[in-house]
């Protein structure tokens, strides 16, 4: 609301009444309100003999300070009314209409809203340094920010940048997610199947495992969160006789939940089988690799002798990741 | 070399009038890590066979592998059956002789 005189807080003209005494030719100090003269430029103050308006340096003056001084003598019971006019510097601060820059922190304790044409939040001023918004959550804090000498924009757990980083985006537009959930596992020595069994594929390797979610002393992948994984392997069965049927079974929760089979009309050939799955896991449920043969003779598996592997390892590797 | 378990569950279901690849879908033997079982055994009118039935096998459990390895080094010798009739047109007798050949030096037991 509009209005003129005294704000709530602050004072824009403040009147004193003096009742002077025989002979006085000047007031200050406590009024008869008890309210103390005090002015900051004697031009910007009215005073009035019983109610008539004095006239500046001829019949006072403000020489000195707080005062009202050089009156003609006073009467008994005269009043002396000093207006003074001040104004109060309005510093420091940012304009609701213009707009303006704070120098400091700023703490709002309700929602912001940006409005416009084209709302842009510019955080940092293009100097070389870390810029950040920080979620202050009540147990688990997150941040996204710029990290300024990788020229990278991290997502990450906590409030300081840079730590426990699930994302970067670098200038090139390349996206990492350097704690998604992966593995890789191979095996380097190669493992016998009986005929017409179907037996878990077990693997001695951890080439990544990030998250440690695979178990290499179980041959288990175990979600460490609900979604969507996929998941490949490939087998390599060795020399089996025509009519040798193969397969590769996915096994979810200790039952069969794909499977992939090739017969052989071949002979003597080394035979492989790749299978690529999308699982849509809960938390901790666990996937397990199995095969079959059915040549009606033990056979191993893991076994690609003569082709580029003289050691006939690495011939049986899985991984997989979250996709999301 | 331990007899396999397919083996002996082979021989079992013969020795009753039955066949491997008649029953295979309805019998699943599972290897976890910890030797061959039997996971789940549904062939109509046939009991799952128990250990001591299975152990019976061992000796005509050896025979029977050792043969079927013998078939197959056989029919590995034997070559692609298209280039075997190919053969025969062309000189029956030498085919004759060169299959005598390779089941004399692979016999079964």
């Amino acid at each position: 609301m509009p209005y003129i005189g005294k704000s709530p807080s602050f004072g824009v003209r403040n009147r004193f009444v003096y009742v002077a005494t025989s002979g006085a030719t000047s007031v200050s100090g406590a009024d008869a309100n008890g309210a103390t003269l005090t002015f900051t430029d004697g031009a910007f103050v009215d005073v009035y003999l019983n109610g008539v308006l004095l006239k500046p340096t001829t019949d006072y003056n403000t020489t000195t300070a707080n005062t009202i001084a050089g009156l003609s003598a006073l009467n008994t019971s005269d009043e002396v009314t000093v207006v003074v006019y001040d104004v109060f510097a309005v510093a420091d601060t940012v304009s609701a209409t213009s707009g303006g820059t704070f120098s400091g922190g700023v703490t709002v304790n309700a929602g912001i809203t940006m409005g416009g044409t084209t709302p842009t939040l510019t955080i940092g001023d293009a100097g070389a340094e870390d810029t950040k918004i920080v979620f202050d959550g009540n147990a688990q804090d997150y941040h996204i920010g710029l990290d300024d000498s990788a020229d990278t924009l991290n997502i990450g757990k906590g409030s300081a940048l840079g730590t426990t980083t699930a994302m970067t985006f670098d200038a090139n537009g390349l996206i990492l997610k350097p704690l998604q959930p992966m593995f890789d596992v191979s095996a380097t020595a190669s493992q016998s199947l009986s005929s017409g069994t179907i037996t878990k594929i077990t693997f001695d390797t951890e080439n990544a495992d990030i998250n440690s979610d695979f178990d290499l002393s179980n041959n288990k992948f175990i979600a460490p969160i609900a979604g969507k994984y996929l998941l490949q392997a490939y087998l390599t069965f060795s020399t089996m006789g025509a009519g040798s049927g193969i397969g590769l079974l996915w096994y979810k929760e200790g039952s069969i939940y794909r499977t992939g089979y090739h017969q052989s009309t071949e002979i003597n050939i080394t035979h492989s089988i790749s299978s690529t799955v999308i699982f849509n896991l809960a938390a901790l449920d666990e996937i397990e690799i199995y095969a079959f043969q059915g040549s009606g003779s033990t056979e191993t598996i893991g076994d690609a002798n003569g082709v580029g592997s003289p050691s006939a390892d690495n011939s049986n590797y899985w991984s997989g990741f979250l996709l999301g | 070399m331990a007899i396999q378990l397919y083996t002996k569950v082979k021989l079992y279901l013969e020795a009753n009038s039955k066949t491997w690849e008649a029953e295979q879908g309805n019998i699943v033997l599972q290897n976890d890590g910890s030797g061959d079982y039997i996971k789940s055994w549904n062939v109509d009118g046939l009991d799952k066979p128990t250990d001591s039935q299975l152990a019976s096998y061992e000796t005509a459990g050896k025979t029977e592998e050792a043969n079927h390895k013998i078939r197959q080094t056989r029919k590995t010798a034997y070559g692609d059956i298209g280039e075997q009739l190919d053969e025969i047109y062309k000189d029956i007798d030498a085919w004759k002789t060169r299959i005598k050949k390779i089941k004399d030096d692979n016999p079964k037991d």
